[in-house]
């Protein structure tokens, strides 16, 4: 129920900016957010897992894995952290900015509003426009050319290294081959969390406005009644 | 403009409803403004502190934050815990058994502590506030009965022994507070519950 | 009850003016949905003062913090995501409230005499509101924050002779930092609250003195019954507060909609480079305004010269302050004004138009047709007074009308 408020309205508002569909082509590819439990778990722990080497989401607290998520504290303790951090903590990455500008030539932004900066569509086709180049990195991207950060998705699934070695650059344009699924799923969840930590009043909206909404329906029905009801005095 | 034909009835059951509703809305309006005034995650956060407890010498007694407060760690000495079943220091207290006392159950001991060498306890005189004088020496003049060793609060003139109990002539009601805190390892507590 | 309410009432005007502006405030009857917009806009300053009041038991107002802060509401806050959306919404409601109001006023003719003391009110309410808004966006300072201030700031470096020590004494320093973003939160949270409740009493009070007009622009107060009431007025309470209560029911449904479901609006709203800290050795890509400022941007824009461009802009709004002399027509509503008509048509289409070239990157097309519709804004007011004097006008009825 919560949901089809929510569709009606963002499928209104995407009707101008409906580009390509996921799965090959040129950009930008196209994805529907997914703010389900399961894809923002899998979101999260794809972020600590491959993301959290370098960058920070300063802004959010791991608690809130605990109470927008259902995570336990130990889930997220162990689970997320491995042991090293505490629920309180905000997500922090271990690599220090000059570390980084030392290794990688430039500091690894903080992501914590990311999608609110480029939108979830830009990350979801930066993640999946990486090639094969001769860089520092070995690697480049069509989205953001000689972008400093490695291509860390290689081998994010067993369909992710045949992918990437298919991505390639024609005519000055980055040319994709269909994502596989397995690929797709993973980076889909993982730019639906950070789209949720951009924004993780998300969750509340999502439950709390269809009873605003509904309300305002009832009060104005009967504040309508009382108009209609005096305003038969004046003809 | 006629009124006559009006139905009082209808308006005021129509005016009624809508303004019950309306009301109700209001309440519920109200509601966000008033639970953002409530501590943060951010101060919530913030509801423990570590002490280390290496550094401290028997006999010495330091003074850390939490949650705003003056909270001390003493290091009592054998001496010292003796006092606090001598009998010229108990027939002195208000409530030696800290039956009105703001403390943890753990603390129902006249050590009020987890382990007998450690006091942990709010900084602050139950009279009116003020942060009392460390006064571990027996004897002195500043007391009008015996003095074995313990705190006193310059502000008023109130006498607390070495578990903040609070003496008889003092104008603090009640003994001081004592915070929930865990020993994290033989050299670390915890003050406060952790959030979450 | 009732002996407290007489207690009051013989120490202070209360039922007095109960009377005189809400019982006994004889209103025209054929207010159509063009008159909902004034109560709207109450509500939503209403709205405003409570959001910003709560906001700032949280925010910091220093440039090391502001933006930080920000998130800690969004984020730490209990329910501080809604204020914040509550307020940011309201901000963008507030102007299309007040722009259709003013259009209301355009169309009616409500500026004329004998309300044009009302309407210069509301254009200094504008103008204040406008103010406000642009150091209210600059609080977060993010991205959009620091360099729509350092651009608008800089504009009065164009005024000759005095510019330059002028921009510097308004920021406190030699570029947008630290000392303007504290005095832009004294102005936004004290200062300019104060004079726009201020205005909006004066502006209520100076209409009540001559009573409100009607979509027909007829005068209600020459046909009056043997109790020297306006045949064509209705007590303002109950019957217009009962219709007012229903509209801002809708209202609140629209603004529900778009805090709960599109706060952002993709951008207008809440625009993506401001969710970026602000970064004084980088100008963003494209900057603009936020949407409601668009036309006097655009305005500005298509003028190369710098100064000519700065004038024009405030030209732009100060012509709007005259429009009461400008219009020299007996008639009122461009219901009995079919020229009129059709001249407040292109200025709207216009004042749409440029607003939205002015979200817009200054191409050389896009230039071009700001360009034509600046001269078509302008032509409105340079034509009015001539065509006003030559219209030949339909009846205007002695009654109002549907």
């Amino acid at each position: 129920m919560r949901n089809w408020i929510a569709a009606i309205v963002m499928s209104l508002v995407a009707l101008p900016g409906i580009a390509l569909g996921a799965g090959g082509g040129k950009l930008p590819m196209h994805m529907q957010v997914d703010y389900s439990k399961e894809a923002l778990r899998d979101g999260a722990q794809t972020f600590a897992d491959s993301c959290m080497g370098c960058h920070s989401a300063k802004y959010y607290r791991y608690k809130n894995l605990v109470s927008h998520l259902g995570m336990t504290k130990s889930e997220v303790e162990d689970g997320l952290g491995y042991g090293t951090i505490s629920v309180n903590d905000h997500m922090m990455s271990a690599m220090t900015q000059e570390q980084a500008a030392g290794w990688f030539g430039a500091a690894a932004p903080d992501l914590s509003l990311v999608t609110r900066v480029r939108g979830s569509d830009w990350v979801y086709s930066y993640l999946l426009a990486f090639y094969q180049d001769d860089t520092a990195t070995g690697w480049n991207n069509g989205v953001f050319p000689q972008v400093s950060m490695p291509n860390v998705l290689y081998h994010m699934t067993e369909d992710a290294p045949a992918y990437y070695d298919g991505v390639h650059m024609k005519d000055g344009h980055a040319a994709y081959p269909e994502v596989p699924e397995k690929l797709d799923t993973k980076v889909q969840n993982l730019v639906s969390f950070l789209t949720y930590v951009g924004d993780p009043s998300v969750l509340a909206r999502q439950s709390m406005g269809p009873w605003v909404l509904l309300f305002l329906v009832v009060l104005g029905v009967l504040t309508f009644l009382v108009k209609k009801e005096y305003w038969r005095d004046i003809h | 403009m006629s009124t006559d034909s009006v139905n009082p009835n209808r308006r005021r059951i129509l005016n009624w409803t809508a303004g019950v509703v309306g009301a109700v809305g209001a309440g519920y309006a109200a509601v966000p403004f008033i639970r953002s005034m409530s501590p943060s995650a951010a101060v919530q956060a913030q509801a423990t502190e570590t002490v280390d407890l290496s550094k401290i010498e028997p006999g010495q007694r330091i003074t850390v934050m939490w949650q705003g407060k003056p909270v001390w760690v003493v290091r009592r000495t054998e001496e010292m815990l003796a006092t606090l079943e001598s009998s010229e220091v108990v027939d002195q207290l208000k409530d030696p058994e800290s039956a009105a006392s703001e403390q943890p159950e753990f603390a129902a001991n006249p050590f009020r502590a987890r382990k007998p060498e450690w006091l942990v306890m709010i900084a602050i005189c139950t009279h009116l506030g003020c942060i009392p004088s460390y006064k571990p020496e027996p004897g002195g003049n500043f007391w009008s009965g015996a003095w074995e060793g313990g705190f006193f609060c310059p502000c008023h003139g109130s006498g607390y022994d070495f578990s903040g109990r609070v003496m008889a002539g003092s104008p603090a009601p009640r003994n001081m507070a004592v915070p929930f805190y865990e020993f994290l390892s033989d050299s670390e507590i915890r003050i406060g519950q952790p959030a979450g | 009850m009732n002996r407290v309410i007489d207690w009051v009432d013989a120490r202070y005007p209360l039922m007095k003016n109960m009377r005189e502006h809400l019982t006994e405030y004889y209103a025209p009857k054929n207010f159509n949905f063009f008159y909902f917009f004034g109560s709207l806009a109450l509500l939503v300053l209403v709205v405003q003062i409570l959001s910003g009041i709560w906001l700032t038991m949280h925010y910091k107002p220093d440039a090391k913090l502001a933006f930080d802060s920000v998130e800690h509401i969004m984020r730490d806050v209990h329910f501080g995501w809604l204020i914040r959306y509550m307020h940011s919404t309201g901000a963008s409601l507030f102007f299309i409230v007040v722009y259709l109001h003013m259009f209301r006023g355009l169309i009616y003719g409500s500026f004329k005499g004998p309300r044009e003391l009302v309407w210069l009110v509301g254009m200094l309410i504008f103008l204040v509101l406008m103010a406000e808004a642009f150091m209210g966006y600059v609080l977060p300072w993010g991205q959009m924050s620091y360099w729509g201030a350092q651009v608008i700031v800089n504009l009065f470096t164009a005024i000759p002779y005095v510019g330059p020590d002028l921009a510097e004494w308004i920021r406190g320093g030699f570029s947008i930092a630290d000392p303007a973003l504290n005095r832009f939160f004294a102005f936004h949270v004290v200062a300019l609250p104060i004079v726009l409740i201020l205005l909006v009493a004066v502006h209520l009070i100076a209409l009540h003195e001559v009573g409100s007009n009607n979509p027909d622009g007829v005068d209600i107060k020459k046909n009056k019954d043997d109790n020297g009431i306006p045949k064509d007025g209705i007590p303002f309470h109950p019957y217009y507060t009962v219709k007012d209560i229903f509209g801002a029911v809708v209202f609140l449904f629209v603004a529900a909609v778009i805090i709960f479901y599109l706060p952002t609006m993709n951008g207008y709203f809440l625009e993506h480079d401001n969710f970026k800290p602000a970064d004084p050795l980088q100008t963003p890509a494209h900057i603009k305004p936020v949407w409601y400022f668009g036309t006097f941007y655009a305005i500005l824009r298509a003028v190369p010269d710098k100064l000519t461009g700065v004038v024009l802009m405030f030209l732009a709004i100060a012509l709007l302050f005259v429009l009461p002399w400008l219009d020299r027509s007996k008639v009122r509503s461009w219901r009995y004004r079919p020229i009129y008509k059709q001249m407040v048509i292109l200025f709207t289409i216009s004042f749409v138009v440029l607003m939205w070239l002015g979200g817009k990157p200054a191409t050389a097309t896009y230039t071009m047709f700001a360009q034509i519709f600046t001269v078509i804004y302008f032509a409105f007011f340079i034509a009015l007074p001539f065509v006003s004097k030559w219209e030949k006008p339909k009846p205007v009825p002695e009654r109002v009308t549907k």
